[in-house]
């Protein structure tokens, strides 16, 4: 069986085997071995087959996909626009083939990024490192937050509409809202793992601005910490119908000496659905810790 | 002609507000969308936890199966003891619509109506757009809905549900059998009814059906709900 490392989850994943060039996956439940502290880089999942049905894949046709003459879907033609003309980012993504999975490699989703840390932060950042990324908020089956949770393997579908765009996480079934409609941030809000996600066009890119962040954070597997005083831009750009940009600019002054920038690219996955995923850590927890 | 008191006309009135779940909503006409179909777009909460605790709650007698009987007894001794969502684990289909502290967002679009729930982030997919059921649906929490329009009544049907949730936090039990058909009618700008049918031949000897109201939570914010569970103990494995 094909491994898929899958960095720091010391969650259940339903999806333990991957073919390059295809999404295909078995209905397993599988379990994480040999404990969390050891999954942090390049882990193997060891899977347990919960039930006897055999690998399967949702085809679900979308008559909306532009096709080639031998009916494959054209990954490479135009981007679809909305009545308005705005570029329709609606569809399900997921990080390329050959890109490696999660984020929780030496440097995270700040690979080849300078990253200047506050004192603090790099304090935080360093120790997490030495402990092999534990402790990661996803491991109580907490949401992971913006960036992190862009950065796992697991799809995620966007559904665009005039005053609201929708991200729909498959990992966790978490969802997020970004409002179009130009509201304003509210002045009082209780802090939230995905904050609130305001959206503006720019030409063809949605540029997304997010506050109102919880002050623990973890912007991927590795650990780079955020504070509340997080503020992310997101600018989304569908660059043809098959594939979506996503530039992060990470700014908190709390935690980094300036503001830093990420950029992950997406390829549409045609003709399919989400598959659920439900946090399933509980299954060995002692107990729940908080709602 | 007998005159009626003043005090009972004030009182039928004030009723009347009241049933309307929000007053002066019943004027407005119900939204729709440009295929003329009621819009159910809104945020949506029970209008009490009746049906929560106990789904066949106002029915009579329901028929179980002997071994469905022997869990619901089980579980309701237990008093609830191992409920999932007691374990961060989502409700399932209907349960996650039930509670009252826990509303839901329907957003509304051609081929699919997404609902977005308070509880835990989940969401929820019903898909419009003429699709059919999987073949061979894995077992989910969530289970896979479809959904058609009667007239103005949207009508969903959700299987693949694992038999692990639970219909309601009473306890009673389904198989693999069960097929839920939920029929959304937006009566009003305020309200909305949902015709919730049981029908799991496995676990019950005749499908059953209740009618939960909804109400309109106008000018919210959904925010976000998380349930957090204790790490694996690593010294376990």
């Amino acid at each position: 069986m094909t491994t898929v490392p899958h960095a720091g989850s010391a969650f259940a994943s339903r999806r333990c085997s991957a073919e390059p060039g295809l999404r295909t996956f078995e209905w397993r439940r599988c379990s994480a071995g040999p404990g969390p502290r050891t999954l942090a880089f390049g882990l193997v999942l060891v899977c347990v087959l919960a039930s006897p049905a055999v690998a399967q894949w949702l085809h679900v046709p979308q008559p909306a996909t532009p096709r080639t003459a031998d009916g494959t879907p054209d990954l490479t033609a135009p981007a679809p626009r909305t009545p308005d003309g705005k570029p329709d980012l609606s569809g399900i993504w997921q990080r390329p083939r050959g890109v490696p999975p999660g984020s929780g490699g030496t440097d995270g989703i700040a690979a080849g990024v300078e990253v200047l840390f506050q004192p603090s932060a790099e304090a935080v950042y360093k120790a997490r490192g030495e402990n092999n990324s534990k402790g990661t908020p996803s491991e109580r089956c907490l949401p992971h937050g913006i960036t992190k949770a862009f950065s796992v393997p697991e799809p995620f579908k966007i559904v665009q509409t005039p005053a609201l765009v929708l991200v729909l996480h498959e990992e966790f079934n978490h969802h997020r809202q970004i409002f179009t409609d130009g509201r304003r941030a509210p002045s009082r809000r209780a802090p939230t793992w995905f904050g609130y996600s305001r959206g503006t066009w720019e030409g063809d890119l949605l540029v997304v601005e997010t506050t109102g962040f919880v002050d623990d954070t973890w912007l991927d597997f590795r650990g780079h910490p955020a504070t509340d005083a997080l503020k992310i831009v997101e600018r989304y750009r569908r660059r043809d119908f098959g594939h979506l940009e996503i530039q992060f600019t990470i700014d908190d002054p709390k935690a980094y000496r300036q503001p830093w920038n990420v950029t992950m690219g997406f390829d549409l996955l045609p003709d399919t659905e989400l598959i659920e995923h439900i946090c399933e850590n509980e299954r060995d927890a002692a107990h729940i810790v908080g709602r | 002609m007998t005159s009626i008191p003043a005090r009972w006309i004030a009182g039928s009135i004030a009723i009347a507000l009241l049933l309307s779940g929000v007053g002066g909503a019943q004027e407005r006409a119900v939204p729709r969308t440009p295929d003329r179909k009621p819009d159910l777009s809104g945020i949506w909460r029970s209008a009490s936890n009746r049906y929560l605790t106990d789904l066949s709650a106002g029915i009579t007698r329901v028929s179980f199966q002997p071994w469905a009987r022997a869990v619901y007894e089980q579980r309701r001794a237990g008093n609830g003891k191992s409920r999932p969502s007691d374990r961060c684990l989502p409700r399932g289909v209907p349960s996650m619509m039930l509670a009252r502290d826990e509303p839901w967002k329907v957003v509304q679009t051609p081929g699919a109506i997404t609902i977005l729930f308070h509880e835990s982030l989940h969401y929820r997919q019903i898909f419009t757009d003429g699709r059919p059921f999987p073949d061979d649906p894995a077992p989910s929490w969530l289970g896979y809905s479809i959904g058609r329009w009667e007239g103005d009544t949207l009508v969903a049907e959700t299987i693949g549900l694992t038999e692990e949730t639970w219909l309601d936090e009473g306890g009673h039990p389904h198989s693999d059998a069960l097929r839920v058909t939920e029929r959304f009618r937006r009566g009003a700008v305020g309200r909305m009814d949902v015709d919730v049918t049981i029908d799991d031949p496995k676990a019950y000897t005749a499908p059953w059906t209740v009618t939960v109201r909804f109400e309109l939570v106008p000018n919210a914010d959904l925010g976000e709900q998380v349930c957090a569970v204790a790490p694996a103990d690593d010294s376990k494995n």
